[in-house]
């Protein structure tokens, strides 16, 4: 447990820390939202109809903007191989890696989005269910985007495949998100939010398998 | 014939269809059967130099 | 030397050559008998004549889809009994199922614009169709990037293997999609029921088509295991 606790902290210290990927994930999400309405027009009854399709689709690419780090950064100055090596199990070591991905982004990602949400104007209610379908959701976002990022891990280029991998296996996570929120915004009842929480769970229940698997595939001589 | 051509007024669409689906069973069997020759090429290429040591 | 030549490639070599002359000349004789009877066929009274281009379009979609599902399972067998020859299948048959999908994809934009108005509608299946063919394109790619031939198969295999635990998941949700989105009223394509006249060419199509991915996918995981000999010739050769 001590060796899990220190590769999460670690981890989220090189994230949060000058140069590491988490400020510029949300520096992107901030930079993307706002060229939106730059880009459809200023009308705010339109902006706040795609709200909750653009902040999540935004959120996913800032997220895997980040992702394509996760295990290369560790492979190349090999401590990896260390990180293998030790006691504790690859399986928890995924775990570890995608707990702290998610705490350096999905979770500053999530309380950005309440703020940007002013920007389309949404209702207090859509942005209530924003913020949590963003709460749900991006953790799934981070499982999945791990085992994009393990299979890619010795690629140099490796961050131009990452998001066509992993884009097309988000796709469930954008529509219940986004449908979330427009739900919110009608004022009906929609079951995307226990859809979302049921892949959300499915995802990081097995990813760390097929992340653990993907690791060991390439650490493999 | 005009009429078969002009499938009741969709010959485009049919047509086109019909184009695409053969180019791209054309395309696959050409690659595929391509890539075979090459690969055989090669492969007895090697095997006959080995023959010449 | 690899376990790859004393493994049963060199059986999978002599079994393949004796049927794909067979598969092959069954593949042509059924297409060619789906294409005569698709043109034979009255027009639907519903849909005139375009009914002819579901004759290419549904089994183009059945035989990508099919495509997958072998891929997966190939993925499978050679991630978890480490066989060569199911590495080399599951790969072969990416590129024939990434063409078939794009071919659904053309052929049903095309049957869309005269039966819905627009070359592309936000539809569920075509929807979920054209993640379908992500998916293969980002197999295709990965499998690409990584040299090493082994740590290239298996990368793929997880990837098939994420892809296929969550291909119902991504139909599902599309699905889902489209109806809390729910467009103007469309035609359905294809309706409830199918007239029987139509089922016979249907059938022979999709019996061709899957006849003709076979005989592909053979060649093609034929010519991997000739390459494949040849690498090692070079690299024994070389030493």
């Amino acid at each position: 447990m001590t060796s899990f606790l220190a590769l999460l902290f670690r981890d989220i210290r090189l994230a949060v820390r000058a140069g590491g990927g988490a400020a510029l994930a949300l520096a992107f999400f901030a930079a993307v939202v706002t060229l939106v309405p730059l880009g459809v027009g200023a009308d705010l009854r339109l902006l706040s109809r795609i709200a909750g399709g653009v902040l999540w689709v935004a959120a996913v690419l800032a997220a895997l903007l980040s992702l394509d780090r996760l295990f290369q950064a560790d492979y190349e100055d090999g401590s990896l191989d260390l990180i293998v090596l030790s006691p504790l199990q690859l399986e928890a070591t995924a775990v570890a890696k995608i707990g702290a991905h998610w705490l350096a982004t999905g979770l500053p990602l999530t309380a950005l989005s309440a703020l940007l949400a002013v920007l389309f104007d949404l209702s207090q209610a859509g942005t209530g269910a924003l913020v949590l379908s963003l709460l749900i959701g991006t953790p799934a976002v981070s499982a999945i985007g791990a085992i994009g990022a393990a299979l890619t891990l010795s690629i140099r280029r490796g961050g131009l495949i990452l998001p066509l991998i992993v884009l097309p296996l988000l796709a469930p996570a954008v529509i219940f998100g986004s449908g979330a929120v427009l739900a919110a915004q009608d004022g009906l009842a929609s079951g995307a939010l226990y859809l979302l929480t049921a892949f959300s769970l499915l995802c990081v229940l097995l990813s760390p398998f097929a992340v653990a698997a993907s690791v060991r595939l390439n650490l493999a001589t | 014939m005009s009429e078969f051509l002009s499938q009741g007024g969709y010959g485009f669409y049919v047509w086109s269809s019909f184009a695409v689906s053969a180019a791209a069973v054309g395309f696959m069997i050409a690659f595929t059967l391509c890539a075979w020759r090459k690969a055989k090429r090669a492969l007895a290429a090697l095997q006959d130099s080995e023959t010449n040591f | 030397m690899s376990i790859f030549e004393l493994a049963n490639p060199k059986r999978f070599m002599q079994v393949s050559a004796v049927f794909l002359p067979w598969i092959a000349a069954a593949a042509a004789v059924t297409l060619a008998a789906g294409l005569v009877l698709g043109f034979a066929v009255p027009p639907d009274y519903q849909q005139g004549t375009t009914v002819r281009i579901m004759f290419l379009h549904v089994p183009a979609a059945w035989t990508a889809m099919m495509a997958y599902g072998l891929m997966a399972v190939a993925s499978a067998i050679g991630l978890i009994n480490r066989h060569p020859l199911a590495d080399v299948a599951a790969k072969a048959a990416a590129p024939l199922g990434a063409v078939f999908t794009a071919l659904g994809l053309v052929t049903g934009s095309l049957w869309g614009k005269p039966m819905w108005g627009a070359w592309w509608v936000w539809d569920g299946r075509l929807t979920s169709f054209l993640l379908l063919l992500f998916l293969y394109l980002g197999y295709i790619a990965l499998g690409g990037a990584i040299e090493d031939e082994n740590r290239s198969a298996r990368a793929c295999a997880i990837l098939a293997i994420v892809g296929a635990v969550n291909l119902p998941i991504i139909e599902f949700s599309v699905d889902w999609w489209t109806t809390l989105h729910q467009g103007e009223s469309i035609l359905r394509k294809g309706g409830p029921l199918i007239a029987p006249v139509f089922l016979w060419p249907l059938f022979l199509m999709a019996l061709g088509y899957t006849l003709l991915f076979f005989a592909l996918w053979l060649v093609r995981i034929r010519t991997e295991i000739v390459n494949r000999r040849a690498r090692t010739l070079t690299m024994a050769r070389a030493t």
